[in-house]
């Protein structure tokens, strides 16, 4: 399509024509002639875009060029521009130009596209040094705002909770019931299967290796113990933050993206009281009491495999239950269930409130109100794990 | 109205079409031409099928019965699997009521978008395009890098119309575009449309409920009624005969707009 380069160069100094299916190039004495044809259009502009680049135009001998359009077959805004942006480059370079033969709608074409020069031009690139610096800045802004959000947010929780212990009849029980019922009660057939199980496999690997040493009635210790003290608190606790956690910032973020929540808020209805505070409630009554089923599910296993695969008889196996102090063990599991609940609830009520307004941050913040609230029930874990062996329980 | 329409060839060609869910007929055998570089009103009550009709002509729905050929080609289920309506893609260019700006894109990028995805054009040489595009419809460069949720409603419909345009489109379909816009904002609209019509030579099929802007900027409504269509020029269908076109073109709302048009007052003094 392109003439090769030393054909050009003749051309060129020879003031003859080159001629492509899209243009007619001459370069005369005084003044060269860029005369376009056939079709200009989206469908071609990148190829029209690199042919006029390579051509050189503004390497001529002479400071006048003429774009002539009478040729033109098909012409739309996108040649128009390019055919523009070829003129103001040259014209930036020292030439002077000008344009002929235009049927009306491109001449208009044209003087529409002169019209917007100001707005079409890049911004001028801002240095690095600048940009990095302003992007630090702003990553510390929102990283700031968010810690206050957050701090605030808890802060809000804890005068709610205060305000409902105060003055309980203004609380909205029955959205704390509904959401007892799904976060609760629709829990417990999956939370006891999982901690069921969890014990079988516990029992199964420790009888294992115990039986090396010729210590298998231990796995009845061994299974127990994690399970009340552990594992029963932590499974449940992660897998209400992926049930409910995740459930709280999708409904609360779709709300708010529809406007609901400020249609609450008009309305003089207080979001955080009817949306978060029930939520809430909610996982704080319901988290406790899943890990007790989870903990009972999970003994249940241990007796299963103890009599079932130990061969141990069953009134030896309670007999052992009991000499270790179950209670505190039960305890130790169970104070940790409110914190884990308040974790889980805040970081999916907040998830969902501050919501960016686009389609995909629902989603987004429903995975971070996951990975967060898992992450922090680990993180309380860990901490009260500190404070029991300070305790001595 | 506002200038004489030039005759052009049919763009748009619906043939007896017939559209009905269940045993809800909604169109019965319509029939429905639109020429280039002409303004098509499409008016009628809630519920009579416009948005179906538009569905139709872009190729979303499949008519019950009927044929709908765009640029000459057919584009109901029997040619689907042609390619036919990917071909279309590029030559039509449509702004939905609510604007359906992809929200996860900024403004300009919304733009690009189609233009990337139907042409090899490159992405800086795009970015000028969209740039101009949206310069083109009346938006300041501030609002380029936005987000569509940062937008107020008058801004949605521009840049929804900047990027129905980003393909250089022969057709462009709009669903109630003044819809939701204060009157000054929706006549800066109307006159967006005509500008654009004379200037990049387009054809524009709307739906609309805004009075002042069938009776201005339309050279010809299509009516739906008794699920069927009557189309004709503006001051043939404001005067027809047809009860439910009377009481719509005869109401308080409507004498006002038509109060404001000089043509049509003559006509009917
Ligand atoms: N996908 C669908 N399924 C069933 N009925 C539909 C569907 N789409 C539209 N309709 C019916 O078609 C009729 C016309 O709808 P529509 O075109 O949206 O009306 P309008 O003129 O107000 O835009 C309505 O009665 C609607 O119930
Ligand atoms: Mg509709």
């Amino acid at each position: 399509m392109t003439p090769p380069q030393d054909r050009q160069e003749d051309a060129l100094a020879n003031a003859s024509a080159i001629e492509s299916q899209y243009y007619r190039f001459a370069v005369g004495a005084e003044q060269a002639e860029f005369a376009l044809r056939g079709d200009w259009t989206i469908l071609n502009v990148q190829e029209l875009e690199g042919i006029v680049e390579e051509l050189g135009l503004a390497r001529i001998p002479v400071r006048q060029i003429e774009f002539s359009c009478g040729g033109l077959q098909n012409f739309d805004l996108s040649g128009a521009w390019l055919l523009y942006r070829t003129g103001e480059s040259l014209k930036r370079a020292g030439f002077n130009t000008s344009y002929s033969g235009f049927r009306a709608e491109h001449l208009k074409f044209i003087e529409d596209v002169v019209t917007m020069e100001q707005a079409t031009r890049e911004p001028p690139p801002v240095p690095w040094l600048t940009a990095m610096s302003l992007r630090f800045t702003r990553a510390t802004a929102s990283l700031l705002k968010e810690s206050r959000d957050r701090y605030l947010w808890l802060v809000s929780i804890g005068a709610g909770i205060v305000a409902t212990v105060i003055n309980p009849r203004r609380f909205r029980w029955v959205a704390t019931a509904r959401h007892i019922q799904d976060a609760g009660v629709a829990a417990i057939g999956i939370v006891g299967l999982m901690a069921f199980l969890v014990a079988l496999v516990l029992g199964f690997q420790s009888q294992t290796q115990l039986s090396q040493f010729g210590a298998q009635i231990f796995t009845v210790d061994l299974v127990s113990i994690s399970i009340m003290r552990e594992m029963g608190g932590l499974l449940t606790a992660i897998l209400v933050a992926g049930r409910s956690g995740s459930a709280f910032a999708a409904e609360i973020g779709v709300m708010q993206l529809n406007e609901e929540v400020s249609a609450m808020e008009t309305m003089g209805i207080d979001p955080f009281e009817a949306l978060v505070l029930p939520r809430m409630l909610a996982l704080v009554i319901c988290l406790p009491l899943l890990t007790f089923i989870a903990d009972i599910a999970g003994l249940i296993g241990t007796v299963v495999i103890a009599v079932g695969m130990l061969d141990i008889p069953f009134p030896l196996v309670v007999e052992r239950f009991l000499a270790l102090d179950p209670m505190t063990h039960f305890k130790v599991g169970l104070i940790k269930a409110p914190f884990f609940a308040l974790m889980i609830g805040s970081i999916g009520t907040y998830r969902g409130y501050y919501v960016e307004r686009s389609a995909d941050a629902v989603g987004r913040n429903t995975t971070n109100a996951v990975v967060e609230s898992i992450f922090m029930v680990i993180v309380v874990d860990a901490i009260f794990s500190i404070i029991f062996t300070e305790l001595g329980w | 109205m506002s200038e004489a329409i030039e005759a052009g060839n049919p763009i748009i060609e619906v043939r007896n079409v017939v559209n009905r869910f269940g045993s809800h007929t909604v169109h019965n055998g319509i029939n429905l031409t639109v020429f280039e570089h002409e303004i098509l009103g499409i008016v009628g009550g809630s519920g009579t099928g416009k948005s179906v009709l538009l569905r139709t002509m872009l190729g979303l729905h499949t008519p019950t019965e009927g044929d709908v050929k765009i640029f000459g080609g057919d584009i109901t289920c029997k040619e689907k699997g042609s390619g036919y309506l990917s071909d279309c893609h590029p030559r039509w260019g449509v702004l939905f009521q609510s604007g359906a700006l992809f929200s996860g894109l900024t403004v300009l990028e919304n733009v690009v978008a189609p233009i990337i995805e139907n042409t090899s054009i490159s992405k800086s040489f795009a970015t000028e395009l969209g740039r101009l595009k949206l310069k083109m419809v009346g938006l300041k460069e501030e609002a380029f890098d936005k987000y569509p949720a940062e937008l107020s409603g008058g801004m949605i419909k521009r840049a929804g119309l900047a990027r129905a345009l980003a393909t250089e489109p022969k057709v462009v379909f709009l669903d109630e575009p003044t819809a939701g816009l204060d009157p000054i904002s929706a006549a800066e609209f109307d006159q967006l449309i005509l500008y654009l019509r004379q200037h990049l030579k387009l054809t524009v099929v709307m739906i609309s409920h805004d009075m002042d802007s069938l009776l201005t900027i339309c050279d010809r409504l299509a009516v739906l009624v008794d699920k069927k269509v009557i189309a004709d020029v503006t001051d043939v269908i404001v005067r027809h005969p047809h009860p439910w076109i009377r009481s719509y073109f005869g109401g308080v709302r409507g004498r006002a707009a038509r109060g404001s048009n000089p043509e049509v007052q003559q006509g009917a003094a």
